[in-house]
């Protein structure tokens, strides 16, 4: 009788050790930002992206990526990675706060930056959360 | 005395097989040559030239400088005056002998000489008083000496010779010459002695006496005044009394033993002078082989023998070899450089660098002469196909599914040989080597050129190639899925703005070499240019991959349909926040 305790104790305790750690991942999945919006454009007014395109002259000076994230469940920081051909050219690092929040990052144009771009928008374990891909031309 | 006879056991040692066949050969050519000229002037004079040598030998050890000169300058001409002189002698010598005669038959008359039918007819005829002169000649040639004999090859007979003196014969005041068992002339006129006779000796004995003073013949005189019989011989002209006597003196003459005791005296006397012969010649072969040891230093030119046409010398270390040499004094003064010759056999001779060690089997030397030392006693040199060409190598039948990562060489250098005028114009478009590498398998490999792998011009013919290995590094081809991204070039009309491509297919199937693929992760179009977009549309563009890096899957192909939206702008170009 003695030793039927022990056993249901012992199982008892693995499946509550099994229960905390799925809790723990669950929890951690659920506190991931969403990513609602990437989007690349020539200019930011009033916090909307403005002229979204998929090719920027060199002429525009400066492009920005959008980013809106909804919800974020608690503050954290995410990527934007700036990819001219395969070669990484500019990581920015945005800090998002809950419940949802909006940001962007821009890069400033240069003759030698003509090419085919992308940005990466990572989370901050590196994670690849959306991509956008435009070109830089004359 | 142990040390006496060690001294002459390792003398004994250094004489070779060789060495005995030379004495023994020399020996023997000397005793021929004594059978041959024994009894004649020859003989005498070549006797006569030694005892010259001798002196004179004996006069330069004295140190009469003189007497030496002379006897040296005498020695010298004897040679010839021998030939000039006694050439009739040395001719007759070797022409009526043949040459089982000269070499190694003793003089034996095989036809007897009827000695008894003669000395029967010359009594006879001495009885009878008629007169005869009869020649019998010994090893001297008598044609130059007689005159105006008339053949008659008879053989002979008591009637014949007795009717050949007959004084109603018209030659019977001439002489008869018996050879052998014949008469081979009549007739014949002698040369007359200018030295004083005795008044009782007729024109016969003069006769007789002017021949034997010149030749080695033996000449019977009967005389027709006395009925006597005289035989002339040398110096000597002595009356002959009985049978007996006469019969004796023609069979010495003629060369037939008279007694057993005889025989053995011939033999003792050619033993004897074959021995003398063969101590004459060891002392010589001594004196020249054995004399005073000297030494010296010869530089010879190396010859190369056995040289394949294919192949040529480039460099060598050395092209001439020190040769040490000893000898006997007078050997070694009569050593030519050109008799020393040193040969080295290119017949085993390999593309590339080559060792030849210079043994005493590659140097030729005069008999006699020993080899003490060779320097250096190696030759180093280097030696090439009269073309070398270097080939890129063709790597064929890879597995697909694999790539070349690299390897250790990327050309093959060919020794080429063949025809000059061929070998010039070889270019090397008409050369092929074929590295297969069906086995080849994920990482490194050892792939074997081999002539097989080799193609050549016709006429050409391959001596060597290298390397005939390489290291070939195979690496497996992986496949990735990556996006396709439009690559816009130019300017678009500032009115409008591109807002969205889509790209069909989105995605393409590469696959290659792991270190290439692993670091890509897009596909980039084509450049598509700007300038003439004004609205929306599509446009077909290639892919700008390097085809011999990447390879696109099978069910696709190199290019990607690009659609666009263009939208006209709304207010400038640029706006910040």
């Amino acid at each position: 009788m003695r030793i039927k305790y022990k056993i249901t104790l012992f199982v008892s305790v693995i499946f509550y050790i099994v229960f905390l750690l799925f809790s723990q991942a669950f929890s951690q999945e659920i506190k991931k930002p969403t990513l609602v919006q990437a989007v690349i454009c020539e200019g930011m007014k009033d916090r909307i992206p403005q002229n979204q395109a998929a090719v920027f002259s060199i002429s525009a000076g400066k492009i920005f990526c959008f980013t809106n994230f909804d919800p974020v469940p608690e503050k954290t920081v995410i990527h934007h990675n700036w990819f001219r051909t395969d070669i990484l050219n500019t990581k920015i690092k945005l800090v998002l706060n809950p419940p949802k929040w909006s940001t962007f990052s821009s890069i400033q144009l240069r003759e030698s930056d003509k090419g085919p771009w992308r940005v990466e928008v990572t989370d901050s374990e590196g994670t690849v959360l959306n991509m956008a891909r435009f070109s830089i031309t004359d | 005395m142990s040390a006496a006879l060690n001294h002459i056991l390792s003398f004994l040692l250094t004489i070779r097989w060789q060495d005995i066949a030379d004495i023994a050969l020399n020996s023997y050519i000397l005793f021929r040559l004594y059978i041959l000229f024994k009894g004649t002037k020859v003989f005498r004079m070549l006797i006569g030239i030694v005892l010259l040598w001798f002196c004179q030998e004996i006069a330069f050890s004295l140190r009469f400088i003189v007497t030496s000169l002379v006897i040296q300058g005498i020695t010298a001409v004897s040679a010839l005056i021998i030939i000039v002189v006694f050439s009739n002698e040395i001719r007759s010598v070797f022409q009526a002998k043949n040459l089982k005669a000269i070499l190694w038959e003793f003089p034996r008359k095989t036809i007897q000489t009827p000695v008894e039918i003669i000395v029967d007819s010359i009594f006879e005829m001495a009885r009878k008083y008629c007169g005869a002169l009869i020649v019998f000649p010994g090893k001297d040639d008598l044609k130059e000496i007689i005159q105006n004999g008339l053949a008659w090859d008879g053989l002979v007979s008591k009637e014949m010779i007795m009717s050949i003196f007959w004084y109603g014969n018209p030659v019977h005041d001439g002489a008869a010459i018996i050879q052998g068992d014949r008469v081979t002339e009549v007739g014949v006129i002698l040369p007359l002695s200018k030295r004083n006779l005795p008044a009782s000796y007729g024109t016969r004995h003069r006769a007789a006496k002017g021949l034997t003073e010149v030749s080695d013949a033996l000449v019977v005189v009967v005389s027709e005044e006395r009925g006597s019989v005289l035989a002339a011989k040398g110096t000597r002209l002595n009356i002959v009394y009985d049978k007996e006597e006469l019969e004796k003196e023609l069979l010495e003459h003629v060369g037939i033993q008279v007694r057993q005791q005889g025989n053995r005296k011939e033999r003792l006397n050619l033993c004897t002078a074959g021995l003398i012969c063969m101590l004459c010649v060891t002392g010589i072969w001594f004196a020249v082989t054995r004399g005073l040891n000297t030494m010296i230093t010869l530089e010879a030119p190396i010859e190369y023998m056995n040289r394949d046409l294919g192949i040529k010398i480039v460099s060598a270390a050395v092209s001439t070899v020190k040769v040490h040499l000893s000898g006997s004094d007078i050997l070694i003064k009569s050593v030519r450089p050109e008799q020393v010759r040193v040969k080295i056999d290119l017949s085993v001779a390999m593309i590339g660098h080559n060792s030849f060690p210079i043994k005493k089997e590659n140097i030729t030397l005069p008999p006699g002469i020993i080899l003490t030392k060779i320097e250096p006693d190696m030759i180093e040199m280097e030696v090439e196909a009269p073309l070398k060409i270097g080939i890129p190598i063709s790597y064929v039948n890879l597995d697909p599914a694999l790539e070349m990562i690299n390897t250790s060489a990327s050309t093959v250098y060919l020794h080429l040989s063949g025809p000059d005028d061929i070998i010039r114009s070889v270019q090397p478009q008409q050369c092929q080597v074929k590295a297969d590498l069906s086995k080849a398998v994920s990482g490194p490999n050892t792939v074997y050129i081999t002539n097989e792998n080799i193609v050549l011009p016709p006429a050409v013919t391959l001596k060597k190639f290298e390397p005939d290995m390489i290291e070939v590094k195979v690496g497996a081809l992986i496949s990735k899925e990556l996006p396709i991204q439009a690559d816009w070039s130019g300017k678009l009309d500032e009115r409008f703005i591109l807002t969205d491509v889509k790209i069909s297919p989105e995605k393409i199937p590469v696959r290659g070499n792991r270190r290439v693929i692993e670091n890509l992760s897009t596909i980039y179009t084509e450049k598509i240019p700007l300038e003439s977009i004004e609205k929306s549309g599509s446009v077909s563009v290639k892919l700008a991959i390097s085809a011999s890096e990447i390879k696109i899957a099978p069910d696709f192909q190199n290019k990607a349909d690009v659609s666009y939206e263009i939208r006209e702008r709304i207010g400038n170009i640029t706006g910040n926040e």
